[in-house]
């Protein structure tokens, strides 16, 4: 024996109300009264005047009769048919591009999710639904799922990601759920075309949601010099004064223009001698329907990764650590031992054999095998044995680089006015600090006479030696919602926070360096703790630029339904004639119960 | 004991009021419609032939020459039935029961008093009846009687009205019934109009329990009748309680009604009352007593 719906056995527990009903039936206390004389009275008075007692046998009759009928037609399973979505499958779209975020009182993103609302509440009992966000990267969000309030929180928690949408791919993966079943894909968009969904087999619903919006956007944003470019183009219907202020980091306000553009034009504003602040954020004043492309930010002066540049005979070794880093290092050619250096401060020259006269003038510095020479400040002697191991000292350039088991053969004693490092006895062979201007690092041997190179710890000493001697970098550019960037940390930074604009804590990274980067547009300063302190820096997040007007398109459908008959969604209704026929037994309870007392 | 000293101390000065001439062989301390033998001078009339010479004044022949004969009131007694409900609706509350039996206690020690012939009828009782009797000295002894009467041994369940006509009084008096009077009005009626057809003046005393007058019952209660066990339940609610008590005046209206008609007295009095202020209070107040 077994049972086909054992989830109803929870009925049961009814029997425990009607135990309950029995243990608090109406009991009648017993008092002994003198007469019962005019008490008599006054209830055939009452039983008299109650019109519904003497209906009261009736009441009875009716009520069963309404409770058998109410039973046989739960037990009939009726269901009515819903016929928003047919097929025993669907699958919806949703975009969540920035687009979506446009909208006069209410953003068509939030237009598109109640109407997705609305279609779960649709949805027949067989019906099962999955469902796609159309970011970047499309993403499933539920697949064939039939519980509608897990659905329905699903969706609820959805918001915009501001990525550029992947129309295409998405509609492929929602297709790829409702393969083989009968079904329809959904679409909830803005601006989906024909043409993007015009190879998908099943029948395709799209529902471009929204009308013209009034934008004003803000096209680019650049500081140059302390002068300061903003583009903004007028995408409404009607010519409209335009203002653009120009705030400082500190969110103060520094210069305020105003223009009247034309329907449909451009025009670009001017600001000349901004004071000095590391960045600037530009902001259309005016209210309009698409708020996200009001605002852009520049930094006053881009500085991107140090370049490297190789000078002299590099050892092979060394070339092959920083390619491993990742850098893209430029080898200069020398005119009679001489080189050209670009003239940059924010460079890093890898120097091999090249002697004091031939440095470069500015930047930083990492010299190996030094020439033997002599001059007042820097005298390097002939290549002498080293008889001791090496010893380092505790400094950041060397974490994780361990020097004691580096096999060192040879040094040149080097007598220069910069810190020792590493020291084999009493000869310096690492040595690091601030040289005529130059941020140095100077290994006074050939890195032949070393098997360091061999060792883990080399490429890390690359690594912390290019940190120490470049600039430290304040901004990383500009990025779009969700991508993923890896963050150049130093090794020493112990704990990452991501603060936006207003000084909310976003994102913590303790261990992960790697960030995928938040999705709402705006500017973002990764706060570091390191063992020497605390560094900041800044990025920003922008829509991407197909993102920067909202275009608006017509609702379609197209594709043949599949399967000769769809099969409509039904609900069935049985449990509501089920419950008012429990509620009818209850009544008819309580009314037998009372009888023929008051 | 019902009757506190100080109530007895203040009876013997009372007298029970009533407009029955009193008629009879025996004397008593009331007025007759003869003239008789009382010290209560009443006139002079004319010396007959036949007429008692003791009753000559011979202080007015002196004056006058001429034989007065001096004539005195006669004093005949009153026969006091008193009808005492001893059922068990009376007795079931204590209160109830000793206020009845107090106010009974009070007419007969007051008659016994007075002179009076009393007689005290515990109605529903299986006790012989204190038949009429006559003097001072019965009085204590009438007062046991009392006491004798709250026994908890079997009580009659018959109507207490229709067991009154059976002790109907064969001469004319004055009858006082003490009851509570919860039974149909048409035997009140049938008794009242026997007891009034044996030239009685009839007198009614009605004591309630104030869980009859002013019921405050709340809950499912299933209320048990003290004389016939009958079993009536009842959901008490402000509207229950307000329909019972619109009955409760009904009844006394109609009994008020028919005893004004009928030129009967009745006093209601609830069980929470004090006897003395029962007996010298609101019936001195109606008349009853002097």
């Amino acid at each position: 024996m077994g049972f086909i719906v054992p989830s109803f056995l929870w009925m049961l527990s009814l029997t425990a109300m009607i135990v309950v009903f029995y243990l608090f039936r109406k009991q009648f206390d017993k008092t002994q009264v003198p007469s019962t004389f005019l008490w008599n009275q006054v209830i055939e008075e009452w039983q008299a005047s109650k019109w519904w007692r003497k209906l009261q046998q009736n009441l009875l009759f009716y009520l069963q009769l309404l409770f058998v009928i109410l039973i046989v037609i739960a037990l009939a399973r009726p269901f009515v048919v819903t016929d928003k979505m047919s097929g025993e499958t669907g699958a919806v779209v949703l975009d969540t591009s920035a687009t979506m975020s446009a909208g006069k009182d209410e953003t068509k993103f939030e237009r598109a999710k109640k109407e997705v609302l609305d279609l779960i509440d649709d949805l027949g009992d067989e019906q099962s639904l999955t469902m796609v966000t159309a970011g970047a990267v499309p993403e499933l969000i539920f697949a064939n799922e039939t519980d509608k309030r897990k659905m329905k929180s699903l969706v609820g928690d959805l918001s915009v990601t501001y990525e550029e949408e992947n129309m295409t791919e998405s509609v492929s993966l929602a297709a790829s759920y409702i393969a083989g079943q009968q079904g329809s894909i959904y679409i909830f968009s803005d601006d989906v075309e024909e043409n993007e969904v015009s190879d998908v087999q099943s029948q395709v619903v799209v529902r471009n949601i929204g009308e013209e919006v009034e934008n004003l956007s803000l096209l680019t944003f650049g500081v140059k010099n302390n002068q300061a470019t903003a583009t903004v183009k007028n995408n409404t219907q009607e010519s409209s004064s335009i203002s653009v202020g120009i705030y400082s980091n500190e969110k103060k306000v520094i210069e305020t223009k105003k223009h009247v553009v034309e329907a449909g034009e451009s025009y670009t504003f001017r600001f000349d001698e901004l004071p000095e602040h590391r960045y600037y954020k530009a902001h259309i004043e005016e209210d309009d329907d698409y708020a996200i492309d009001n605002t852009q930010y520049a930094f006053s002066n881009v500085d991107v990764t140090p370049e490297i540049y190789f000078a002299g005979d590099v050892s092979p070794f060394i070339k092959r650590a920083f390619t491993l880093l990742g850098y893209d290092p430029i080898t200069l050619t020398s005119e009679n031992g001489s080189f050209s250096y670009p003239e940059r401060e924010d460079a890093i020259y890898v120097l091999s054999g090249v002697k004091k006269a031939n440095w470069p003038e500015k930047g930083g510095v990492l010299l190996f095998s030094p020439v033997a020479e002599g001059s007042t400040d820097y005298h390097v002697k002939k290549k002498i044995k080293l008889e001791t191991k090496l010893t380092g000292s505790d400094r950041p350039v060397l974490k994780y680089v361990n020097m004691e088991d580096v096999y060192l053969q040879s040094a040149y004693p080097i007598s220069i006015d910069l810190d020792h490092i590493v020291k084999s006895g009493g000869v310096p062979v690492l040595l690091s600090g601030d040289f005529e201007g130059k941020q140095m690092m100077v290994a006074s041997f050939d890195i032949n006479d070393s098997d360091w190179p061999l060792h883990p710890g080399f490429p890390i000493f690359v690594q912390n030696t290019i940190q120490s001697l470049s600039k430290t970098q304040t901004t990383l550019g500009t990025y779009v919602p969700g991508h993923t960037m890896e963050l150049p940390f130093s090794s020493s930074t112990k704990v990452a926070v991501i603060e936006d604009s207003n000084g909310t804590t976003v994102k913590e990274l303790t261990d992960d360096w790697s960030l995928e980067v938040p999705y709402q547009p705006d500017m973002y300063t990764i706060i570091e703790e390191r063992s020497d302190g605390f560094s900041e820096r800044n990025f920003v997040v922008g829509i991407p630029s197909s993102e920067w007007s909202p275009q608006v398109n017509e609702s379609f459908s197209s594709g043949e339904e599949s399967g000769p008959a769809a099969k409509s969604g039904i609900v069935e209704w049985w449990h509501v004639f089920a419950g008012v026929g429990l509620l009818i037994l209850l009544i008819e309870w309580e009314v037998h119960r009372r009888g023929n007392a008051i | 004991m019902m009757l506190s000293p100080r109530v007895i101390q203040r009876l013997p000065k009372h007298r029970i009021q009533s407009t029955i001439l009193a008629k009879g062989t025996h004397r008593g301390e009331r007025k007759s419609t003869k003239l008789g033998t009382s010290l209560e001078f009443s006139d002079y009339r004319l010396y007959s032939p036949g007429d008692d010479l003791r009753q000559i004044d011979w202080n007015a022949y002196a004056r006058t020459k001429r034989h007065y004969i001096k004539r005195f009131m006669d004093e005949q007694e009153l026969l006091i039935s008193i009808y005492l409900d001893a059922t068990s609706s009376v007795v079931l509350d204590q209160q109830k029961r000793d206020l009845a039996q107090s106010i009974a206690g009070a007419f007969g020690y007051m008659g016994l008093c007075g002179d009076d012939r009393v007689s005290l009828h515990p109605i529903g009782d299986n006790v012989p009846s204190f038949q009429f009797r006559k003097g001072r000295a019965y009085s204590s002894k009438l007062l046991s009687y009392i006491a004798s009467l709250n026994h908890t041994g079997e009580r009659a369940t018959q109507s207490f009205m229709k067991d009154v006509i059976r002790k109907l009084p064969k001469k004319s008096g004055l009858s006082i019934i003490i009851s509570d009077f919860m039974e149909p009005l048409d035997d009140i009626k049938s008794s009242l109009k026997r007891l009034q057809a044996q030239r009685q003046q009839v007198r009614l005393i009605q004591v309630l329990t104030e869980d009859e007058l002013n019921p405050r019952y709340s809950g499912d209660l299933k209320l048990i009748d003290s004389e016939n066990l009958q079993e009536t339940n009842v959901s008490m609610n402000k509207k229950v309680l307000d329909s019972y008590r619109k009955r409760l005046s009904a009844h006394q209206h109609d009994l008020r009604r028919f005893c004004s008609e009928r030129g009967i007295g009745m006093v209601t009095c609830s069980a929470s009352d004090e006897i003395e202020n029962v007996m010298f209070r609101d019936l001195r107040k109606k008349g009853w007593i002097l």
